[in-house]
């Protein structure tokens, strides 16, 4: 090939030049993976918990554009949806936060975590990797997300003591550890599981150590058990109960406040990334092509084809993505690899094949200037002469 | 049959409302084997002339034939075919592939017509040494002198065993010393593979290496010398 061996001796040629150029791209790559990679870890934390609920439904007060923490819902409207035909279990999850500022009465720096109360074996309650399941609806234990376990060396019998505001005053409360789960992030944080009626007492609220009042949560998870369409179930069970409108598990974290703005943010920021990959790589080839108008119009006066000319630069252009890339995919794993835990990162086979496949394509649209440039060279300069 | 035919061919400039007939029905004939040297003054058409043999132009009258086929026939990637077959070229500058070889510059030629083979890179090799470059193969062309450089042109102009040669002001840049060796290894080379061959200069003395002198003024041939005798005289004295 005329054209791939052009290109390549004259990166060859000029190593140093297109070293820059490489090490652009490279750069790029990381750029464009970690943003991804971001996005993917943030949606991640604030949509786990609610992706892996083993429901198909999730029950909301109505009006309150399905953001949990407006969301109030009690035990009556709890036991109307189960009545509702095609249901088959509901169970109530009230999610708020805390601050773990102790293991085993030793003080440790504060952990930010999110306090879920789930009803131990009804939907929403956590399954366990290890140890044993919440069982007693108001003891004081705790399953925690083994993110935190790993974190504070939190293990079966640990005691942890939560920080939490109610009224005016800072309160600690002990749990025990019984069990570690995955996949528990919510609201940025991994969670940490406790029985409802515990929740109600130790979650940040007016009164120290909780009311009397019927308990309130903020949503429900709803388990159908497939003997009527999804749909109906939904409808009727907004037709029978007052304030309540049901979602399912993506539409509610796709909800979350901020969750859209977010994402949105991210993917911004990569188009703006491939607009400059184009802009870049366009005008270094641009820049290129003009410093070689001589050469081409050379090279066509002698008989070689625009094609030749053109191709070369395509080659080229797509040889410096890829090499680029290649680097940049290299820099990412070895960065993953030594990145602590905790930071919000997931690579995705999708997300990044979709970075990759973005990048090799801002190459043709970056070689659209340089090309009209070969296009317009007349071989008749060669001869100093135009037509 | 002659190895290329200009039939009274015309070019007409035209630039807004200025037109310029800048080769006016001319007609030339060369043999294989013929170096001819083409001569005028400063905008007399050689350039253009040239431009029309190779096909880089077509005539606005009269016919261009090469191998009995008429240019204006073939069509733009014809005509490209046609310059990578049958015509070695020359220019006054940048002849040369910056990030290529001597050697490489001369095989170019031999890659883009698709005819790299093994004799073919001999051959380039054996010009190179006919023309002193030997010891240069695997230089760029920014370690070459001038005079270097434009008998590497050379060598790519001969290495596919074109039918013509089209050398515009070959020596041009070069000093006297270094003109002469250029021009006199041209001429040699030409007389040698029995190519027919066109050199574009504004200096009379290089014309002392042709077979015949065309002078050109306002894209009119105007005096043609042919004999050795009338060469050597307007060799010297112009
Ligand atoms: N592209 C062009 N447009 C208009 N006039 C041109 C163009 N190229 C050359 N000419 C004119 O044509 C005439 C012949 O030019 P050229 O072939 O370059 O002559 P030479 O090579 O003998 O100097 C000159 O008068 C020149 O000004
Ligand atoms: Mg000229």
């Amino acid at each position: 090939m005329r054209s791939l061996y052009l290109a390549v001796t004259e990166i060859v040629r000029n190593k140093l030049r297109f070293l820059v150029v490489f090490l652009i791209v490279a750069l790029i790559t990381i750029l464009v993976l970690f943003t991804a990679a971001l996005g993917d870890g943030l949606a991640q934390s604030t949509s786990e918990y609610l992706d892996g609920l083993d429901a198909s439904l999730i029950a909301f007060q109505s009006d309150v554009n399905y953001q949990i923490p407006a969301s109030r819902l009690g035990r009556a409207r709890l036991n109307t949806i189960r009545r509702v035909p095609g249901v088959l279990a509901v169970g109530p999850i009230g999610v708020s936060s805390a601050t773990i500022i102790a293991v085993d009465g030793v003080a440790r720096t504060g952990l930010d975590i999110a306090l879920i109360g789930v009803e131990p074996g009804a939907p929403g309650a956590p399954s366990t990797l290890s140890g044993t399941p919440l069982t007693n609806s108001r003891a004081a234990e705790a399953v925690v997300d083994q993110h935190i376990a790993e974190r504070l060396g939190l293990s079966r019998d640990t005691t942890i003591t939560l920080k939490v505001v109610q009224g005016m005053e800072e309160q600690h409360y002990n749990l025990r550890v019984v069990g570690a789960t995955s996949g528990s992030k919510i609201n940025f944080s991994p969670a940490i599981f406790v029985p409802l009626q515990r929740w109600d007492k130790i979650r940040p609220q007016e009164q120290v150590g909780g009311s009397d009042n019927e308990i309130t949560f903020n949503i429900a998870a709803v388990q159908l058990d497939g003997t009527v369409p999804l749909a109906t179930v939904s409808s009727e069970v907004m037709r029978h109960v007052a304030h309540v409108e049901l979602i399912d598990p993506v539409t509610a974290y796709e909800s979350t406040q901020g969750y859209q703005d977010m994402q949105a943010t991210l993917s911004l920021q990569q188009g703006f990334v491939l607009v400059i990959v184009v802009l870049i790589i366009g005008s270094f080839f641009q820049i290129q092509t003009l410093q070689k108008v001589a050469q081409i119009g050379m090279l066509k006066a002698i008989g070689a084809s625009s094609w030749t000319v053109v191709g070369a630069l395509l080659f080229q252009i797509m040889l410096t993505l890829l090499v680029g890339l290649s680097v940049g995919l290299v820099a990412v794993w070895l960065l993953a690899q030594a990145l602590p835990t905790g930071i919000p990162l997931v690579f995705s086979g999708a997300k990044i094949g979709v970075a990759i496949g973005s990048i090799l394509a801002a190459g043709p649209i970056a070689a659209l200037m340089a090309v009209r440039t070969i296009l317009k060279i007349e071989p008749l300069r060669a001869l100093g002469l135009s037509a | 049959m002659s190895a290329l035919e200009a039939r009274a061919v015309s070019k007409l400039y035209r630039t807004h409302d200025i037109e310029v007939l800048a080769v006016d029905s001319l007609t030339l004939t060369v043999e294989p084997g013929e170096f001819v040297a083409l001569i005028g003054p400063s905008g007399s058409g050689k350039t253009t002339m040239l431009a029309l043999l190779a096909g880089l132009l077509l005539p606005d009258a009269g016919e261009v034939v090469i191998g009995g086929r008429s240019l204006s026939s073939l069509g733009k990637a014809g005509l490209a075919a046609f310059r990578l077959e049958q015509i070695g070229f020359t220019f006054q500058a940048h002849n040369l592939v910056p990030y290529l070889t001597v050697r490489e510059n001369v095989e170019l030629m031999l890659r883009l017509n698709g005819r790299l083979d093994r004799q073919g890179r001999a051959r380039a090799i054996e010009l190179l040494t006919q023309l002193g470059l030997e010891h240069r193969l695997n230089n760029l062309p920014s370690e070459l002198s001038g005079g270097q450089q434009q008998r590497v042109a050379i060598a790519r102009a001969l290495v596919h065993e074109p039918r013509i040669v089209l050398a515009d002001e070959p020596t041009a840049s070069l000093d006297s010393e270094r003109a002469h060796q250029v021009a006199g290894i041209l001429a040699q080379l030409i007389h040698a593979q029995g190519r027919a061959g066109i050199m574009v200069t504004h200096d009379p003395r290089m014309c002392i290496y042709a077979d015949r002198i065309v002078r050109l003024e306002d894209g009119r041939v105007t005096r043609v010398l042919t004999t050795r005798e009338e060469i050597a005289v307007f060799a010297q004295i112009g």
